[in-house]
């Protein structure tokens, strides 16, 4: 019969001992420890001689300090109440749950909308916060004026360039001006200035209200009778919403310019470009794009407050309201302007 | 190895970015000693605390753990001096997105070679001590205040640190709640021979289970005194000491 080899665990079992020795990887085998030499234990130490006891393999008397440490934590994992077993899963109640989800995230949004809507008045209370209001139009509109101008000349001079190509296939680059003046002015202008933003201010408003959310800031509020959406929400959408269009002039101007240089570098003289764009851009589609603008503002500045307001109280939870607020304003921007195009075309613009 | 103090308060010049808070405090702390930090708001409790576990570097002194200067070491001497003590936040500090047994595992993840069966019985058995184990899978967004702190305390104890530091371990807590934690420090103390330093202005727990009373004074550049707190109740030279444990008002006293 073969004899077992006992581990004679050192006098203080502690994490270097456990650590330095090798003892913990050794422990994991199927030999028996000898306890008579313990004299202390730290808590890996313990835990080392509680899984062993677990596994029947302790060997001799233990110190009653040691003894009596086991027995609290047997008694800890005694006194836990026995889990209740998970229920399955009822696809049905499932699939209510999700429903009742999706609505009340809805009744939630639209009534967040309406109070928003209902707030406007708070303007002319004379209690609004014009201080906020021009703060988040000079980080949300000036300050991002110069990035928003080198896309738009850059943009101008890509599309000028790559309408180029094709018309002088069929001899037809005269009218690059007018075509690059029309896509800018109608739409691309106000476009992406309106996805710039949502990169750039509604991930901020996002990020500045899912914090103080965290921070409780917003409890605090509601608790002062003070109402979030006049307080922060609206100044916060003004600005947007005024800032957008100046934005959307801004990068429509330095596309044109853009597609001025392309014309001059096409042979084109600048009163030749300035005619072609009198000719095929009018009144209409500058008034149009304002429209747009504006709302595009209010809809991106609503949508990063409300992913805000909507926060979670974790770690993570400005991160996730941050990234909601990118993609729910670029969805907005794009279900809107699928709007306004019907809108314009019934309208004949 | 038996003289040497658990922490050695210098002639230490706390303050921050160059401007100094509190001129000269020096102290020591005996292994197995529980002691509070006690001062008037603003007096620098925890910049103190701050400069002790090298989170922020002092203005001038020494600060030794059990012999040995934190700021000064490097490599792998600063980590294993990183790992004599434990620290419990006001907050607790604790990561959102991990449950409160991964929050426990995560030093022993990192800083140990415990298979994981052993490591997770480690955790297991902390957040017993700290009478949180039926919470172990929640996250800390679902636990009141005293499991947060109480969990902290779990984090912070999980690789059996020889001090460990609480910053107002009690505060915002009701006072059954309060001592219940204060009980768990004593145990901690008593069983463990854990060094244990406290932040708090709660006299019920500084009367409950403190061995020792440190009260700093910005006025006076430093200690003002120190001593059990009875000795410091009733044979305090100083009034504002006297009258913080007598819980008497004395006008223009604090800082």
């Amino acid at each position: 019969m073969a004899t077992e080899r006992t581990i004679a665990l050192p006098n203080r079992l502690d994490r270097d001992a456990l650590s330095e020795t090798g003892l913990a990887a050794a422990l994991a085998g199927v030999s028996p420890c000898d306890t008579t030499g313990v004299r202390s234990a730290d808590g890996a130490g313990t835990a080392c001689l509680w899984m062993l006891r677990r596994a029947g393999r302790l060997r001799g008397a233990l110190d009653p300090e040691i003894e009596k440490a086991l027995r609290d934590y047997d008694a800890a994992c005694a006194a836990l109440a026995p889990g209740r077993p998970t229920p399955r899963a009822n696809p049905i109640e499932a699939l209510g749950r999700a429903e009742c989800e999706v609505l009340g995230r809805w009744h939630d949004a639209v009534a967040y909308l309406g109070e928003v809507l209902a707030s406007w008045g708070h303007l002319f209370s004379g209690r609004f916060r014009w201080g906020d209001c021009r703060l988040a139009f000079v980080r949300g509109g000036v300050q991002a004026t110069p990035v928003m101008m080198l896309i738009g000349f850059l943009l101008g001079l890509i599309l000028a360039f790559q309408s180029a190509i094709p018309l002088k296939m069929f001899g037809g680059e005269g009218f690059v001006g007018g075509l690059v003046g029309i896509a800018l002015v109608r739409e691309l202008g106000v476009l992406v200035a309106a996805i710039l933003m949502a990169g750039r201010s509604g991930s901020a408003f996002a990020a500045e209200l899912g914090t103080m959310k965290v921070n409780e800031e917003i409890d605090a509020l509601e608790t002062m009778g003070l109402r979030p959406v006049r307080f922060l929400v609206l100044p916060r959408v003004l600005a947007g919403t005024l800032a957008l269009p100046m934005l959307a002039l801004f990068v429509t101007l330095a596309g044109l310019i853009g597609g001025g240089v392309v014309m001059g570098v096409l042979g084109f003289s600048s009163n030749y470009y300035i005619n072609q764009l009198q000719t095929f851009v009018h009144l209409n589609d500058l008034l149009g794009s304002v429209a747009k603008s504006f709302v595009f503002g209010f809809s991106v500045s609503v949508t990063g407050c409300w992913c805000g307001l909507r926060a979670g109280r974790d770690a993570g939870a400005v991160g996730t309201a941050t990234t909601a607020a990118v993609v729910l304003g670029i969805v907005g921007i794009a279900v809107l302007e699928g709007i306004f195009s019907v809108v314009f075309y019934a309208m004949g613009w | 190895m038996a003289d040497v103090p658990a922490i050695r308060c210098e002639h230490v010049v706390t303050g921050y970015a160059g401007v100094p808070l509190m001129r000269d405090v020096s102290f020591d702390v005996a292994p197995g000693e529980i002691v509070f930090i006690l001062g008037g708001s603003g007096c620098g409790k925890s910049t103190l605390l701050k400069h002790i576990i090298g989170q922020e570097p002092r203005l001038g002194g020494r600060i030794l753990l059990f012999g040995e200067d934190l700021e000064a070491a490097t490599g792998a001497a600063r980590d294993r001096l990183l790992r004599v003590f434990g620290m419990m936040y006001q907050s607790g500090a604790l990561f959102g997105t991990l449950t409160v047994l991964q929050n426990v595992l995560l030093p022993l993840e990192s800083f140990t070679p415990f298979p994981p069966a052993l490591r997770e019985t480690v955790a297991r058995m902390k957040l017993a001590q700290v009478g949180l184990l039926d919470r172990a899978d929640a996250y800390p967004a679902e636990l009141s205040g005293g499991q947060t702190k109480r969990a902290a305390i779990a984090r912070a104890m999980a690789l059996d640190p020889r001090i460990l530091f609480l910053d107002e371990p009690s505060a915002g807590l009701d006072p059954i709640t309060s001592a219940g934690i204060d009980a768990l420090i004593r145990s901690l103390s008593r069983e463990l021979g854990m060094t244990v330093v406290i932040i708090s202005h709660e006299l019920a727990s500084i009367n409950a289970i403190a061995d020792r009373a440190i009260y700093l004074d910005r006025a006076a550049g430093g200690v003002l005194d120190q001593g059990t707190p009875e000795s410091l109740r009733t044979q305090s030279p100083h009034a504002v000491i006297r009258a913080f444990f007598n819980r008497a008002a004395t006008p223009g006293s604090h800082s």
